[in-house]
């Protein structure tokens, strides 16, 4: 592979990992928080603080921004779901054991992992390997079979 | 005022990069985790690339005691986790593995995708009986 084709594929996922690293990177240096979304939609459910407010804008932000996203990038939209009564089940499972675990990707991975947070590397480590198996077994294992 | 408002862009960033990156989509992460087939290596790239980036700043805020708009940070404790925390992220891996989203990205389609919808109101309820019914003990 040459290096424009190598940019065709990659270029996206650079620039759009950049844009998650200057988000975090902001909420760091403005805020001194790590930027991580089950712990800020953890703290829609306790005790009203002086910082309930904007981390709950963080949020919002989320969901306006990917909204207003999908109308110049509708390829960003997924398409091809589970059905509504397994993404209910698997939803209920990722925000218990998000929280269980101290936090999801953004917080524990993107954040956590670079601040160098041995709890975090590890966190990070163990929901990778738990996904990775998941993986291996729904396409290579059942739909095998 | 001001806090709510950068707080809101951050949010806005964060979600453009997530579907940039095509993160919200179920294929990329589950590629991502493909080890031991198809590996697409975009979900690393982009992971790798935004730790790149966040480094940055944290070099940025090193040397200062305090960040703009609070009175001081409120970082991650150092620490080994305990096996709870290991056990809650087998769970979140195993059904972010399963499902190809996590709650980032579950917010940002949330408006977008119905099946999506169903899975953050299902985020939000698991968030909910974990600081009700765990949070504490």
């Amino acid at each position: 592979m040459n290096l424009s084709a190598l940019w065709e594929t990659y270029s996206a996922s650079i620039l759009g990992g950049a844009l998650l690293g200057l988000a975090a990177g902001l909420v760091l240096l403005l805020h001194g928080r790590v930027a991580g979304v089950s712990g800020m939609v953890g703290s829609l459910f306790e005790e009203r603080t002086h910082e309930s407010a904007w981390r709950a804008l963080y949020l919002v932000g989320l969901v306006l921004g990917g909204f207003v996203l999908s109308f110049f990038d509708p390829g960003s939209v997924p398409r091809q779901t589970l059905p509504v009564w397994i993404m209910l089940i698997a939803g209920f499972t990722v925000g218990f054991g998000a929280r269980l675990g101290g936090g999801c990707t953004s917080g524990h991975g993107l954040c956590g992992a670079t601040l160098l947070n041995v709890k975090s590397i590890i966190a990070t480590i163990t929901f990778m390997a738990a996904g990775a198996a998941v993986v291996y077994l729904v396409r290579h294992v059942w739909s095998a079979s | 005022m001001t806090r709510g408002l950068t707080a809101f862009l951050a949010g806005v960033i964060f979600a453009v990069g997530l579907g940039v990156a095509r993160l919200t989509l179920p294929q990329t992460i589950q590629g991502g985790l493909d080890f031991f087939g198809a590996w697409d290596p975009r979900m690393f790239v982009s992971l790798f690339t935004g730790m790149a980036v966040f480094a940055i700043f944290r070099l940025l805020v090193a040397r200062r005691t305090a960040p703009l708009l609070a009175d001081r940070f409120r970082l991650p404790q150092p620490g080994w986790p305990t096996p709870r925390m290991l056990v809650g992220a087998t769970l979140f891996g195993a059904a972010w593995g399963f499902s190809g989203i996590c709650p980032g990205p579950s917010l940002v389609s949330a408006l977008t995708s119905f099946p999506v919808a169903a899975f953050a109101v299902a985020m939000l309820i698991g968030v909910f009986a974990y600081e009700r019914g765990l949070a504490k003990r």
